[in-house]
């Protein structure tokens, strides 16, 4: 894990009042005792009661114990202690006991989550092949059911047609056939009818985009091994990072841009990584739920050399990371936003089911029309902005050209991350 | 784009209702159903129109903002946004003050937190946004520009031969709100030949206006009026001196004797019309007018023994306030905090403007109970609103940290503590658990406003 920034702890941080609490524990007048290894940081925070609490982070995997009784993570402790860490004010040492101890047991339960794994028998072929298809023909079932209920929805017209309940009670008898990528899809239609002005041709859209997911999942077999995978993980059937067999692709990778976003008590960290040496882009996903920390969170500005796993795709994206390494981050300069539309349009003739691109751009800046915020870059071409106004990062950078990294996902662009420092 | 839009109101509207497009480059199969057929219409067309975005060129960028020519308080930004966020306005009025003096101004990155307040402290907080900050108000479409306070008090600097002239030809064509404004702007540089314009806005038929010519025409003993309120005043006290003692008797005026310019008081219960009339000259006459020689104690226990005293006291506590008179400010302070007993909280009205060291003085002294009840000392602290010093700070730690109501009342004066008074938080208090989080949460704020005002230190 390299050394985090100031910036990197804040982002760590459960909410604003525990990075502040976070910030003003990095006084060295807080800890009785303080050192960091390699491996983790700890110290002694002084409270309120009569003895410290015990903090210590785990450096390479982010992860934390304290015994205060917040039930914050991380907690303003190990917050404190990452601030100090990130600003270098912690001298090297040997953990006490009770951090070796906990680090040990970590090892040891990491040690035999592997050994399990690897002890597992693997199913055979045919056991396999079995399960897959009672579930497939489950789905298929399902998906006729789904199927007659947009034809009557589109039939009658939304205006009329079924309350959103009524796509809540499709999408659960959609998670009962096992398809919970088409049950997601169907509550965000459900959520979507008759809200914003553009609600129609985002709703119409969305059914659409569901209908050839519909139609390519019944004729699964038919298509290219790529296409059938992002039909597969469509539906809702991932795969397992243990069942990925491509060669891993070893390089440096910049981490750009991230997003959190939560859905169904799930939250996801969605990172966009680019390959130093091919500028070739990656997304990594982490999952946690409820409020645990992500296993592993790449953070914006940071990089790492590490083995890159595809998964499958007829256009991949999505990677399993191993054997992380930090480095200096890096990254190279964006471009206009014909460039990132390009790459776009590429993405989705392969895969018409992925939800987002990164698109980079170089030297871009914010324009409003009427209440509509956009992106615009230096030939003049302008993206509408999703979400809120972007007024801080006009304050913050006085509208100079910036360099910006947003998810485009056909109608409007999620600012990521931005910068003055041109990245070369 | 078209033929999606097409396509996505028929959706809406229902196929029963309404026909698709016909698509050249989808041909129907023959015998499809029109729902299935919109479906499948949307789905490529909307799979079409992702991949063909190529973004729009009518925008046009917002400008950039002007060079900032003064320093940014960098180390200020992480403090100031925690203030912010914790909504606590006086700390970052306080941080201001000291920025301003400084010439420094506020990190970009919380200007767009900050402006909404600049609304409503423009005066402390403008000269702290920048020339970035009016950049991102005017695109805002914020309304900073200078009131039209600040307009008359500049024009009336610049020449206040010409203000005068201008108010007196304007004065009948101005609405209200504004000849208020511009009657005010008076008092800088007010001289004899203000007087005329003054008489005619003291005829106003707007009683504030009225009242803010008084307070001009009585603040200068030159003034016609300030003449005939000294004359009115003159017959009031009146000196007895036998051989043995001195008395003071007090002879209140009728009101019919008042000229119709003086207003008057809001009542006050046990007061007659004597008392009221003697309360409306004496609040509009300078206590110096009094001469008493300075043995102002000896003045309070001799006007204690006359029927007016309380209507005496009502008028001097007004005027040692509207002139402002500080040797009066503080006696009459001391008087109403010592005789608590008869003037109870009267003291309210003059703490904000007692002096420091007497305000220091009888605060200290409450507080450790040597003089005074506590309670209405902390009562005088409250209604004061005034810096406190490091040793007023920690005897107020000192004397309500294990008090039932010091939860609410400590972190509030947390606000206007010595910041080095952090230092008497440190010793935990080993009682309720209730006691430890006031000291942890005055300490808390203590720290914010200490990293705050040193987060200024650099550029000192």
């Amino acid at each position: 894990m390299p050394r985090l920034t100031p910036e990197q702890v804040i982002a760590l941080a459960p909410d604003a009042s525990a990075a502040s609490a976070g910030r003003e524990l990095a006084s060295p007048a807080k800890w009785a005792s303080i050192g960091e290894s390699d491996l983790a940081a700890w110290g002694e925070a002084k409270g309120s009661g009569k003895n410290p609490y015990q903090t210590a982070v785990d450096l390479k995997d982010l992860a934390y114990k304290c015994s205060c009784p917040s039930r914050k993570l991380p907690c303003k402790h190990a917050l404190g202690l990452l601030f100090r860490h990130a600003k270098s004010e912690i001298e090297h040492g040997t953990p006490p006991t009770w951090v070796q101890e906990w680090l040990d047991k970590r090892a040891e339960r990491s040690e035999q989550k592997a050994e399990k794994a690897a002890s597992t028998p693997a199913a055979s072929p045919a056991d396999a092949e079995k399960r897959t298809e009672k579930r497939w023909s489950k789905i298929l079932a399902g998906i006729e059911e789904c199927e007659s209920f947009l034809e009557d929805a589109v039939s009658q017209g939304l205006y009329v047609s079924q309350s959103a309940r009524s796509w809540d009670q499709m999408a659960a008898r959609m998670v009962d056939a096992q398809a919970p990528g088409i049950a997601t899809r169907l509550k965000r239609i459900g959520n979507a009818i008759g809200v914003g002005e553009a609600w129609g041709p985002n709703v119409a859209g969305q059914l659409g985009n569901l209908t050839l997911l519909l139609e390519a999942a019944k004729r699964i077999e038919t298509l290219p091994e790529g296409l059938k995978a992002d039909v597969r993980t469509a539906v809702g059937i991932p795969f397992r990072k243990e069942d990925l067999t491509g060669e891993p692709v070893e390089d440096v990778w910049d981490v750009l841009g991230s997003a959190i976003e939560t859905e169904d008590r799930i939250t996801t960290c969605r990172s966009w990584l680019q390959a130093r040496s091919t500028a070739k882009w990656a997304l990594h996903l982490a999952f946690s739920a409820a409020g645990q920390p992500f296993e592993f969170q790449p953070l914006i500005g940071t990089a790492f050399h590490a083995k890159a796993q595809y998964y499958p795709s007829a256009y991949p994206l999505r990677v399993h990371l191993t054997e992380i390494e930090p480095q200096p981050f890096q990254p190279r300069k964006g471009g206009l936003i014909a460039d990132g539309l390009e790459f776009a349009a590429d993405v989705w003739a392969q895969n018409p089911w992925a939800e987002r691109v990164p698109i980079p751009i170089t030297a871009g800046s914010f324009g409003q029309k009427e209440s509509d915020w956009f992106v615009i870059d230096s030939a003049g071409r302008a993206l509408p902005i999703k979400g809120e106004d972007p007024w801080h990062l006009v304050a913050l950078f006085g509208n100079q050209p910036i360099e910006i990294v947003g998810e485009w996902n056909g109608s409007s662009l999620n600012v990521l991350c931005s910068s003055d420092d041109p990245w070369t | 784009m078209k033929t999606f839009n097409e396509v996505a109101s028929v959706i809406q509207v229902g196929t029963q209702r309404a026909t698709l497009p016909s698509v050249d480059f989808l041909p129907e199969t023959g015998g499809e159903k029109p729902e299935k057929r919109a479906l499948f219409l949307a789905g490529t067309l909307e799979l079409m129109r992702r991949a063909g975005v190529v973004g729009i060129d009518s925008v046009k960028p917002l400008p950039t903002a002007p060079q900032e020519n003064r320093r940014v308080a960098e180390a200020s930004e992480a403090p100031l946004s925690e203030a912010l966020d914790k909504k606590m306005t006086p700390v970052v009025l306080e941080w201001a003050e000291k920025a301003k003096h400084l010439r420094a101004v506020l990190p970009p990155a919380l200007l767009t937190a900050m402006l909404p307040l600049v609304k409503k402290h423009r005066e402390e907080l403008l000269p702290v946004i920048g020339e970035r900050g009016l950049w991102l108000a005017q695109l805002q479409g914020l309304e900073l520009s200078p009131s039209d306070d600040d307009k008359f008090a500049v024009k009336r600097t610049e020449d206040p031969a010409a203000y005068r002239e201008w108010l007196t030809a304007e004065y009948e064509a101005m609405d209200w709100k504004e000849r208020l404004k511009a009657v005010k702007q008076l008092q800088i540089q007010l001289s004899i030949h203000d007087e005329p314009i003054l008489e005619v806005a003291l005829k106003d038929r707007r009683k504030e206006i009225r009242e803010a010519a008084l307070e001009l025409l009585t603040s200068q003993a030159s003034f016609k009026v300030a003449h005939e309120l000294a004359m009115l005043a003159a017959p009031i006290l009146n000196w007895k001196k036998s051989f043995l003692s001195t008395s003071l008797i007090i002879e209140a005026p009728e009101r019919s004797e008042l000229p119709k310019w003086l207003p008057k008081s809001p009542e006050i219960d046990g007061m007659g019309p004597k008392a009221m009339a003697l309360i409306d000259v004496v609040s509009y006459v300078p206590p110096s007018t009094w001469g008493t020689n300075g043995a102002r104690e000896k003045f309070f226990e001799h006007m204690s023994k006359s029927d007016y005293h309380r209507a005496m006291l009502e008028g001097l506590i007004v005027a040692a306030v509207r002139f402002k008179d500080q040797p009066w400010l503080d006696a009459l302070y001391e008087l109403l905090v010592s005789r608590s007993d008869i003037y109870k909280f009267k003291g309210r009205a003059l703490a904000a403007h007692a002096s420091p060291e007497m305000f220091e003085r009888i605060a200290l002294k409450g507080l450790r109970g040597v003089e005074y009840q506590s309670d209405l000392i902390v009562q005088m602290i409250i209604a004061s609103k005034r810096p406190l010093s490091f040793e007023l700070s920690c005897a107020l730690i000192d004397t309500l940290k294990t008090s039932s109501r010091s939860h609410v009342i400590l972190p509030f004066f947390a606000r206007n503590m010595h910041v080095d008074a952090i230092s008497r938080t440190k010793v935990p208090i080993e009682e309720h658990h209730v006691f430890e989080d006031t000291r942890l949460e005055v300490r808390n704020i203590l720290s914010l406003r200490k990293r705050l005002l040193s987060s200024l230190d650099s550029l000192a």
